[in-house]
């Protein structure tokens, strides 16, 4: 079911908000996890001007900061919800972060990690079909 | 301020922060020291912190997110022969040196009522600053979201983000303003361009000195500054000294990732194809910028304030040594007005 936060963006199916950290995660498929930063989490922010990512393949532990965003004279780093593979990232964001604000739940994806074990929110196995 | 006014008590009740005067002290520690009280306050281990400091010795502050490449003009580096110093809050490049003092805030969720965390807090937390200003004779105010300007200049440039579990906010006073050093550590296309960003710089900064306060001894800051936070119902301070740990962190890992090439010298973001050469924020939404002209190796130089250009200028960009003035570009002319639509 489709959630409403307080800032009135519909949360497409199959995402999970994940509390105190403004990211989301939402299962693939193929197992693994796509990870990107809550409508709350993006109006909290502002406008952002930069946006570094991890490197694709690198390993991470949960909590590791792997995310960057700067707004304008705020820089935020964002955990990892769980330990995993990096298996892909929108390199795009880092030329044009417009995205994060614009689209949060689409466009503006951050990541996708192959967890290691269970991820809040996405649970160990393939989402269901929407 | 009464506990009535602000919900979960004022500053003045809640528990006190520690108080580091690191005092003049080494560009390293007067500028990353931070880092390491960062990973103390978010453990627990130490309360919420304010440091104050100012550096020993000039040096360059390139934001988190800023490419050295880009950024900084070697040439002149080496001839001041100063530190550059990748901070990890954002912004643009800064020239920093002995007639500045540095306040850095470090601290958790609950340092405000309500909440702390986020761009916010720069609004909050400024007050302190502000009021102090003026408690110095300078009617300052808050320029959102985090420059303190006296009619209109600028005399405090401030950031913020989050480090290690704990929220950082950085900030200093400016008692004289090196406009030659801050306009000639920027990398510049063409002559024209310093020369406009240095023209700016004067117009838009100001200091305490400029502000007839002159520049009060490091010990004259400290009791304005700690008695405005607290009248400000932000908070009180209890005078501490740095632990053991946050002492050894600092050696042991802080300085040498600051020391370590990889990370001053990260590599540029890739940029969408762009004619846009180079930007510099000058102050709030007031930007130097040069893009090439369309069709023409040429640049267009200008001044951009909230994304309407207030001047232009047209040079040769195969000739920066030439001596030929920039040629005026007038209203109307497309090529002023393309150039307002770099400037956000």
């Amino acid at each position: 079911m489709s959630e409403l936060p307080s800032s009135g963006r519909l949360v497409p199916p199959g995402i999970a908000c994940l509390a105190g950290i403004d990211l989301w995660v939402r299962r693939e498929p193929d197992g693994s996890v796509t990870v990107g930063l809550t409508d709350e989490g993006q109006q909290r922010t502002g406008r952002i001007v930069h946006w570094r990512g991890p490197v694709l393949g690198a390993v991470h532990h949960h909590g590791d900061a792997v995310v960057s965003l700067e707004s304008e004279k705020w820089v935020g780093h964002l955990p990892a919800p769980a330990g995993g593979t990096i298996v892909a990232t929108h390199d795009a964001l880092t030329a044009d972060p417009s995205p994060i604000n614009r689209d949060p739940y689409g466009e503006g994806w951050f990541y996708r990690i192959r967890p290691d074990g269970s991820v809040p929110g996405a649970g160990t196995g393939p989402a269901p079909s929407p | 301020m009464t506990a009535g006014d602000c919900p979960g008590g004022s500053g003045s009740e809640r528990a006190p922060w520690r108080f580091l005067d690191l005092g003049r002290c080494e560009p390293y520690v007067a500028q990353t020291f931070a880092e390491s009280v960062a990973v103390s306050v978010a453990a627990g281990e130490v309360p919420n912190t304010l440091i104050l400091a100012a550096p020993a010795t000039p040096y360059l502050s390139l934001g988190f997110h800023q490419s050295y490449e880009e950024e900084i003009d070697d040439a002149f580096v080496r001839a001041r022969n100063v530190p550059v110093i990748r901070r990890v809050t954002g912004g643009g490049t800064t020239w920093l040196d002995a007639d500045q003092l540095f306040y850095q805030l470090v601290y958790l969720d609950d340092a405000l009522p309500g909440g702390s965390g986020g761009p916010a807090d720069l609004g909050r937390f400024l007050r302190g600053p502000v009021r102090c200003l003026v408690s110095l004779g300078v009617p300052a105010e808050l320029r959102p979201p985090s420059d303190l300007v006296v009619a209109g200049r600028k005399i405090s440039g401030n950031a913020g983000g989050d480090w290690e579990g704990a929220h950082l906010l950085v900030g200093g006073f400016l008692g004289r303003a090196d406009l030659d050093a801050m306009a000639g550590a920027l990398r510049s296309p063409h002559p024209a361009f310093s020369s406009l960003l240095r023209r700016e710089m004067a117009d838009r900064i100001s200091s305490l000195e400029r502000e007839a306060v002159g520049v009060p001894a490091l010990d004259r800051w400290t009791a304005p500054l700690l008695a405005a936070f607290e009248a400000e119902g932000l908070f009180r301070v209890r005078r501490g000294s740095a632990a053991p740990a946050e002492s050894r962190r600092f050696e042991s890992e802080v300085r040498p990732r600051h020391l370590d090439p990889a990370w001053l010298r990260q590599p540029p973001p890739p940029r969408r194809a762009s004619a846009l050469v180079r930007r510099v924020r000058v102050a709030g939404s007031r930007f130097v910028v040069a893009v090439r002209e369309e069709g023409s190796t040429d640049l267009v130089v200008g001044v951009i304030d909230g994304g309407s250009t207030e001047g232009a200028w047209s040079v040769a960009a195969d000739d920066p040594g030439s001596t030929a003035p920039p040629v005026v570009i007038d209203p109307g002319d497309p090529r002023r007005e393309r150039l307002g639509s770099f400037g956000i």
